[in-house]
């Protein structure tokens, strides 16, 4: 047998395993974090902002460990969604639903995810003299009702990617293999979503009335 | 029941042709299936507007869902003709060819890629030798059970159609070569070439080109458990990628 090449299958796996680590697990914590504006109050988020913003090669990490694998997540994805044809229209199917709203959505978590850091990683850096983003800004960003909407339809979208790309990356790595072991990973994927939307949805709350 | 039954056929010439729309009415008939409807058409091949024409082409073999020949599009669903029976179906009766082959005439399409894809991923007991390899290892009963499954399989086509992943211009070997190569690699005398199977499930159009979308498994007329042997065999690639990673 010749030499096989194996790299359509890398890439793919590649793809859905930067989904997970560390886009989904860098995803899940930014969750965690906005939570605490919440559940413990302004000046927690603050001061998690604060420590995390004290992390070592913190720039290097944002650009390495975070931007460039969503980036590289996005477009790979983006070139496998070229060569399918959805057919919800056909055959509507919960799973073909699931597996076409996986590609919509993260064309939306890609528009919300630039704007965002844009927004509020990067624009303030060169129009205020802040150090550090503070609950204040961030805030003062959600006076725009847009900005609310955009971030309700921008989290919505990319926590379903989240969470139904968890489901994916059981099947595709061969872990969960079985019919019944296929319904309770979407049971938990759907918990896990779930979790994490009720804090950034939290966050949400606890800026636009702060 | 009203006494003639409506069907819209999307038709086409030849390959490469503009497909075209014609309605008939055909006699309703007790217990009256889709090949039936054809059958009559046949012998009567006049539209609805009362213009004769040539007669729509189809293709049928064994009249009880076994052999895959009769499969197309109906009311929008890829299946079997000769077991989509008139009295369960919606009127009028949309009849297409299957989507993601070519068409040869009508609803006559070529589904050869299959025959490519079983032969991409040795579909095969490979028996073929100098001497004698003597009998089969003995197998448990419920691993047979298990595989048999998946033997089932007659190449009809419905899973790739229905597939999202699986296109005109692609080259995914589709759902039902992977259930074949998992019915293969889990066969006492198949399995010997388990590994060059994987190997090409990796490349161009392999395994990695399955989307989840588990259309395949709602749409097989044979109840295959396709997603079950995907997700397995999910596993077993990634082991053989990781296995000639590091011993190879
Ligand atoms: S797996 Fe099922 S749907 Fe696919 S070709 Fe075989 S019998 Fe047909
Ligand atoms: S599970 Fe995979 S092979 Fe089956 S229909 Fe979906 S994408 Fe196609
Ligand atoms: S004629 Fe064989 S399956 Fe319909």
């Amino acid at each position: 047998m010749s030499e096989s090449n194996s790299a359509p299958f890398l890439l793919r796996r590649f793809q859905s395993l930067l989904g997970i680590i560390p886009v989904g697990a860098f995803f899940a914590e930014h969750a965690f974090t906005n939570g605490l504006a919440f559940f413990q109050g302004m000046e927690h988020w603050d001061e998690a902002v604060a420590f995390i913003n004290g992390l070592p090669l913190l720039l290097f990490m944002e650009i390495f460990l975070i931007g460039v694998p969503i980036i590289l997540h996005a477009l790979i994805g983006i070139y496998i969604w070229i060569f399918c044809e959805t057919n919800v229209q056909h055959y509507g199917y919960f799973r073909n639903w699931l597996y076409t709203l996986q590609r919509w959505t993260g064309i939306i978590a890609i528009v919300f995810i630039g704007y965002h850091v844009y927004k509020l990683r990067i624009e303030w850096h060169y129009t205020t003299d802040l150090h550090i983003v503070n609950s204040g800004y961030v805030a003062a960003y959600f006076h725009e009702l847009w900005h609310v909407i955009f971030y309700f339809v921008g989290i919505s979208a990319a926590t379903f990617h989240f969470a139904n790309g968890l489901w994916n990356f059981g099947v595709k790595w061969g872990i969960t293999v079985g019919e019944r072991a296929q319904v309770i990973s979407c049971y938990i994927c759907t918990a896990i979503g779930v979790a994490v939307y009720v804090f950034f949805m939290a966050s949400l709350y606890a800026f636009t009335t702060a | 029941m009203s006494s003639t039954i409506e069907v819209h056929i999307k038709r086409q010439k030849e390959a490469g042709k503009q497909p075209y729309w014609e309605k008939f009415r055909v006699p309703y008939q007790a217990s009256m299936n889709v090949i039936t409807i054809l059958q009559e058409i046949q012998r009567n091949p006049v539209t609805t507007s009362g213009e004769k024409v040539a007669p729509v082409a189809w293709d049928c073999s064994c009249l009880e869902e076994v052999c895959g020949a009769c499969t197309m599009v109906i009311n929008g669903h890829v299946r079997q003709s000769c077991s989509a029976l008139v009295d369960k179906l919606e009127q009028p009766i949309v009849l297409e060819p299957m989507r993601k082959f070519p068409v040869v005439r009508d609803l006559v399409v070529n589904r050869q890629r299959m025959f490519e894809s079983l032969k991409k991923i040795q579909a095969w007991t490979a028996i073929d030798g100098t001497y004698d390899l003597g009998p089969a290892e003995k197998q448990a009963p419920q691993h047979q059970h298990e595989l048999y499954l998946f033997a089932r399989c007659m190449t009809c086509g419905c899973c790739v159609d229905a597939c999202p992943q699986y296109t005109r211009e692609g080259d995914f070997v589709g759902p039902a070569a992977l259930g074949q190569a998992y019915l293969f690699n889990n066969n006492k005398s198949a399995r010997f070439q388990a590994e060059e199977r994987l190997n090409a499930l990796m490349g161009e159009g392999g395994i990695q080109d399955c989307g989840n979308a588990q259309n395949c498994v709602r749409v097989c007329p044979k109840d295959i458990p396709l997603t079950r042997a995907i997700a397995k065999l999910n596993g077993a690639t990634m082991a053989q990628f990781f296995k000639n990673l590091l011993f190879k």
